[in-house]
């Protein structure tokens, strides 16, 4: 141990040199050939750096629908907006491609919304909607039409302790959900999501589906108490159920499809992918034969546009400290679900994603956070304790993008050590070791979160 | 190479401990003195012209013109609707518009933190809904604008609702085809708009939210200086890459040569209401100019960006200087003269139009291609 420190001290004195120490020169940029090189508040909103002109095009013209406010039809400019929905823009969900921060109030949720259903015999099938309010609470609706209704924000806090003494708080969030127009059923389940960060989705979608399906040990066959799953869930364009990739849950198969969601669910505008409308058949269906509302070709550079964004460079990311939280995360074994490194081989869907080396922090798998976080509404193959392992790359740029420090899926931890604290289930064993760090490893192992 | 090797953090005694903190403390010493390549103190000047006399004077300005523009309209209301009331509010509604263009070069921190920008300026305007709510009977004041657009960005309030009012579709408002509900609805979103400039400014200063603070001093977002230049740099970047691309783009869109759809690349068009784009467009390129030489009107002391490039390269100090002032010149030309409009030059002389984006497109590369590596490089 005294050599170690002793020789980081020396290479540093003598070479000053970020290569004399163990980090691989490549992990400063995470997205491989599309990270962007500046780190500013602007960092998620860039497009990967590797695009040819035909791609920046493209990429514009998704940006464009990225950042579109959309209005109630008929209108000859941005049509389609609800007639429910929770918010009227892409961006106002994902601020700077970002996240928004945990709401305390049920009038101003900004990126918070909730899946809503019922329970079924097989839920493997997908979440079964709720009469009168589907699958998603659309609590704002257009000028002249009631939304499904509203939502009351309370909070449980508390206190814990650290084996140094020291203590840490968590926050826990209560949601009511009431209604008007429908009859919100007993057993009724509901899952809290925010908006998550929009970067180096490509890479992800390039991930050969047999690598992360190599990951899998439902049953924990090796005994390290992790086991991991993947979400098979139904992909509505090829008719099919597919690897669930992204959301939450790992809910949806590709960004294709991911986009046509969101803007459907939460702007109320129809696609080629989804062209009913989400109030369709309850008191709020505007009863207008205009759907589609996006245009097919605007869809896919909608999604071409979450395919094609940079992710930033890494800030700090060799020095001492940050090393020392790297061997940290790697020793108590953080990087069991949270994927180190991944590599794209030359038959990508873009040649701006074939040959890449990236470090996302991901195994895209489900795994079982505990009953503290868990939201109780299975979604396909992922139980009401399960989550999706949330990719940390960009993760500690949040308070420069955004202004705040909140994370997991409802944006309750109110920084990276709160987040750390809220692991359970299978990740119990991990958080115990990490409550027992010194105050000093602590703080290296969120800052070398931080810096990814 | 130094090869990754298992470390015992967990068993680590206490002893261990402090000498791993020595040796730790150490290290971050001498970071510190040979190896940043921070330049503690190097640009504080132009730090804080560019915090103090660009961005929260611009600010400040943004304000007080929101403030007499409530006024204005107010007195629009009062006591009957007149045309000189009218005109007055409609030139105080150009007076508001131009610093909040001219904050574009900036828009991070509370801008979009607190979410004003969605607050005040969301396009397109949602007049179907406007109408709706102005053919119903609801009470229109603030609280119900504010209330009824929830979180934000229902293009139901802000600069393009207040335009939408004070020039109608047509350009053609008269103060007597004033109701009282859209006098009411006037009124209830400049006063949300007012809110929110005050929101705005509240943030920045010392006396409130102190966000100036954390670009003049160390702090957690900008723990340099070298972040707080990027962060500025980028800032112009971005505003220059949305005129060109974005702004002036989407009006070019699906016209040609041969005319194509004009009513379409009018619709696209920002402030087609007041006829106000070119005024918006020079006023965005005027915040890269701001910025860049650390002046705001007859404020600043000249401490800005320039600062940094010119010890650096000369050349391209010159030339950014230079492109600013071409992009100004060639966006207030647009259709020959300053007083033809973006609309009539959509139809009449595009190819200055063309001429005015490609002046902002060879800024904006300068900028990113120049500008940017040179201060990621310090």
């Amino acid at each position: 141990m005294k050599n170690v420190i002793y020789f980081i001290g020396i290479c540093l004195m003598v070479a000053c040199s970020k290569d004399s120490i163990e980090n691989d020169a490549s992990e400063e940029f995470p997205g491989g050939a599309t990270t962007y090189n500046s780190i500013f508040s602007g960092s998620y909103e860039q497009p990967a750096s590797n695009l040819n002109a035909n791609e920046l095009a493209q990429h514009a013209s998704g940006d464009k629908l990225f950042s579109n406010s959309f209005v109630a039809n008929p209108s000859t400019v941005n049509p389609g907006l609800g007639p429910i929905f929770n918010n009227v823009s892409c961006v106002l969900c994902h601020p700077k491609n970002g996240k928004s921060p945990q709401p305390f109030s049920g009038s101003d949720l900004r990126g918070l919304l909730f899946r809503v259903s019922i329970p079924r015999a097989d839920e493997s099938q997908g979440p079964m909607p709720v009469p009168g309010l589907g699958t998603q609470f659309q609590h704002r609706a257009i000028v002249g039409t009631t939304s499904e209704g509203q939502v009351q924000i309370s909070f449980q806090e508390t206190t814990h302790t650290f084996a140094d003494g020291s203590t840490y708080s968590l926050r826990k969030p209560i949601y009511t959900l009431t209604s008007t127009t429908a009859t919100i059923p007993a057993n009724m389940m509901v899952s809290p999501r925010i908006a998550q960060q929009v970067i180096g989705l490509g890479l992800l979608e390039a991930i050969p589906e047999s690598v992360i399906l190599a990951k899998q040990d439902i049953n924990d066959a090796d005994n390290d108490g992790i086991s991991g799953k993947a979400n098979r869930v139904f992909n509505p364009i090829l008719g099919v159920f597919e690897l669930g990739r992204f959301g939450w849950k790992a809910n949806n198969a590709t960004l294709l499809v991911q986009a046509t969601d969101a803007i459907h669910q939460d702007m109320g505008v129809t696609s080629f992918v989804f062209p009913q409308e989400t109030a369709y058949g309850q008191v709020q269906d505007d009863g207008l034969a205009d759907d589609p509302e996006l245009d097919s070709l605007d869809a896919i550079d909608l999604a071409f546009y979450t395919q094609s964004l940079a992710v930033p460079k890494r800030r700090d990311f060799n020095s001492s400290s940050t090393n020392n939280g790297k061997q940290i995360f790697f020793n108590i074994g953080c990087n069991k679900c949270h994927t180190q490194k991944y590599t794209t081989g030359n038959n990508t869907a873009f040649a701006f994603l074939n040959n890449q080396t990236f470090y996302p922090y991901t195994d895209l798998l489900l795994h079982d956070m505990g009953p503290d976080l868990a939201d109780g509404r299975p979604d396909y193959l992922a139980t009401g304790t399960e989550w999706r392992t949330p990719p940390l790359w960009g993760i500690g740029l949040s308070e420069l993008v955004n202004g705040h420090t909140n994370y997991l899926h409802d944006g309750r931890a109110r920084n990276l050590l709160e987040a750390i604290m809220w692991h359970g289930g299978e990740a119990e064993a991990q958080k115990i070791k990490v409550s027992q760090l010194s105050k000093k490893d602590r703080e290296d192992l969120v800052k070398f979160v931080g810096s990814l | 190479m130094f090869l990754f090797r298992p470390i015992l953090y967990l068993q680590k005694n206490k002893y261990m401990q402090k000498i791993t903190n020595f040796f730790l403390l150490g290290i971050v010493v001498l970071s510190t003195i040979s190896c940043s390549k921070d330049k503690v103190g190097v640009y504080n000047a132009e730090i804080s012209n560019i915090t103090d006399n660009i961005i929260i004077a611009t600010y400040t300005d943004l304000d007080n013109k929101a403030d007499l523009l409530l006024t204005a309209v107010e007195a629009l209301k009062d006591g009957g609707a007149t045309e000189s009331e009218l005109t007055a509010a409609k030139e105080a509604w150009r007076a508001t518009r131009a610093p909040w263009e001219a904050s574009e070069g900036f828009l991070f921190g509370p801008v979009a933190d607190n979410e004003i920008d969605p607050n005040i300026d969301t396009w397109p305007l949602d007049s179907i809904g406007v109408e709706t709510i102005l053919s119903g009977s609801d009470v229109i004041n603030k609280a119900y604008i504010d209330a009824l657009t929830g979180d934000a960005g229902t293009g139901l309030k802000g600069f393009h609702a207040i335009e939408y009012f004070l020039w109608g579709t047509d350009g053609n408002r008269t103060a007597a085809s004033f109701t009282a509900r859209e006098l009411d609805y006037l009124v209830a979103t400049a006063e949300s708009l007012k809110g929110k400039t005050a929101e705005l400014i509240n943030a920045w200063i010392s006396t409130g939210g102190d966000f100036g603070a954390q670009l003049k001093d160390n702090s957690s977002r900008y723990p340099t200086e070298k972040d707080v230049l990027v962060e500025l740099a980028e800032g112009i970047r971005g505003i220059a890459g949305e005129v060109f691309d974005t702004k002036i783009q989407n009006t070019l869109d699906g016209i040609d040569n041969n005319g194509g759809d004009v009513a379409a690349g009018i619709r696209e068009e920002e402030s087609r209401f007041s006829n106000n784009t070119k005024s918006d467009f020079t006023n965005n390129i005027q915040s890269i100019s701001n910025v860049y030489l650390g002046i705001y009107g007859t404020g600043g002391n000249g401490k800005g960006l320039s600062d940094v490039v010119a010890s650096n390269d000369a050349v391209l100090d010159a030339t950014i200087k230079a492109q600013i002032v071409e992009a100004i010149e060639a966006i207030q030309n647009i259709g020959g003269s300053t007083s033809v409009t973006y609309s009539t030059a959509l139809g009449s002389d595009r190819a200055s139009i063309e001429l005015a984006q490609t002046k902002v497109s060879n800024l904006e590369t300068t900028i990113r291609t120049q500008l940017i590596p040179l201060i990621n490089g310090l």
